[in-house]
């Protein structure tokens, strides 16, 4: 299930991955392409509070070296068995990365090992790919942080969509907040199960820009129409939670159906927290398949941010000659995607 | 603000409020390694300059802002990242800490 790539004859590459930009912080440990360990630990704040930069960067500062230490005995694996040492480099929140990236730096240097800054949206495309054995396609990710349709062309990871905005699960999120909702394990899995139950489809505000998507709108409608739309009793929670996955994956579909279009691709890969939401992997599902398309998606071990995602970026960057002096480690919140050199894919997509 | 006038005398005497920090190490290598760590990162306001270096074995920081609240912001969340380096050191460094 897991192929190797390429790697016969040469010595195995070990890379442990540092993962921090969001709420999860995660270290996970590759070894040419299998999955050692992947341990993580999630800051959850209480119903209708969202979680910020400066309580988020004390989470993870006090779980990081457990996790750590869980990492490598899960792993079973020592430090001179670890050949580069990758982290998150952005984008994200910037406390949170730097929290994690301070470790990891501490680390490389201890070890006397390699370092390498990571594109945490190129961790969730790699690790997708890895996984699902998806080979050349478009990638919707969406995340809390971000909502973008990607597609590999020439050594770039180029944008043909995104969220002109905030991104889905970040609209997810606030209502989930507006409601009340327990953001226990997340709260778009409690939004997706509510929303199993509802029955009624509440008119929304429908945000596609072309290429682009918007959600502001729909969220401040939503977010103002939920109290009179509940007390009138037109609706129930779940037919909110139902009508809001229903316009918003409806948006994301027509997006990735676009880019689809475009690139002439067979294969759509989902990637990223919202990326486990089974009704969106349906829709995309009808969408690919009046195509003559497949739809490949992780489970949440890997759509949820994690450190082995990172790791497994890390493995493809570090085996093509990415390294990361110190002084060029510094942690940024936008990061784009398309900024990154593709080494491990030649032009036609292909591993190198 | 009331304090405007003794703002700008501030300003006049470049009276930049400067503070130094200096962390012993239990060897050179060791406060080389905390150097490495904690530099990369610029301060997010531009206002704030941190500037770092190791002495034999301690490692040097100094800190200038304009205000009292901007320094103590940046110490802060300096002494945070710095402590999880020491503690990163404690947890995964050589048993020897001379054997960096």
């Amino acid at each position: 299930m897991d192929k190797k790539q390429g790697t016969d004859g040469p010595k195995p590459i070990t890379v442990i991955g540092f993962e921090g930009s969001a709420n999860k912080l995660g270290v996970g440990i590759i070894r040419d392409g299998e999955v050692l360990s992947n341990p993580r630990h999630t800051y959850i704040t209480p119903p209708g509070q969202g979680f910020l930069p400066r309580d988020t960067a004390k989470h993870h500062q006090a779980h990081i070296l457990d996790v750590l230490q869980q990492a490598l005995d899960m792993a079973k694996v020592k430090p001179q068995d670890i050949d580069c040492v990758a982290y998150t480099k952005g984008p994200g929140m910037g406390a949170p990365l730097v929290s994690t990236a301070v470790v990891a730096r501490t680390v490389a240097q201890l070890w006397n090992k390699p370092l390498l800054g990571v594109n945490h949206c190129i961790g969730h495309i790699e690790m997708g790919r890895r996984v699902t054995g998806a080979v050349n396609p478009v990638v919707l990710y969406v995340s809390g942080g971000n909502t973008q349709v990607i597609a590999y062309q020439l050594k770039k990871y180029r944008i043909f969509g995104e969220t002109i905005d905030i991104a889905v699960g970040n609209c997810l999120d606030r209502f989930a907040r507006v409601l009340k909702i327990s953001n226990d394990p997340s709260p778009g899995y409690n939004i997706e199960q509510m929303a199993k139950k509802g029955e009624k489809l509440i008119d929304l505000p429908y945000g596609v820009k072309g290429m682009d998507v918007s959600f502001s709108g729909i969220l401040s409608y939503i977010e103002d129409a939920a109290q009179s739309l509940l007390d009138s009793k037109q609706a129930t929670p779940e037919d909110l939670c139902f009508s809001l996955q229903e316009t918003v994956f409806a948006m994301l579909v027509e997006i990735t159906e676009r880019a689809m279009a475009h690139c002439g691709s067979e294969e759509v890969l989902i990637v990223g927290g919202v990326g486990c939401n089974e009704r969106l992997q349906e829709m995309m599902g009808i969408m690919a398949a009046e195509r003559g398309a497949k739809v490949f998606a992780t489970d949440e071990r890997y759509c949820i941010d994690n450190g082995a995602m990172i790791a497994q970026a890390g493995w493809e960057m570090f085996r093509t000659g990415h390294v990361t002096p110190l002084a060029d480690s510094w942690c940024t919140q936008r990061f784009r995607t398309d900024e990154v050199e593709v080494t491990w894919r030649d032009d036609s997509g292909e591993p190198i | 603000m009331a304090t405007s006038s003794v703002k700008k005398a501030v300003e006049r005497n470049s009276g930049l409020l400067s503070m130094e920090l200096r962390v012993p190490f239990p060897s050179q290598q060791l406060a080389i390694v905390a150097y490495g760590s904690l530099f990369p990162d610029p301060e997010p306001r531009k206002e704030i300059v941190k500037k770092l270096r190791v002495e034999d074995k301690e490692l040097v920081v100094l800190f200038t802002a304009p205000q009292a609240r901007l320094l103590r912001v940046a110490f802060h969340s300096f002494l945070d990242h710095l402590d999880m380096t020491i503690q990163t050191m404690e947890k995964f460094g050589p048993a020897d800490p001379q054997d960096v």
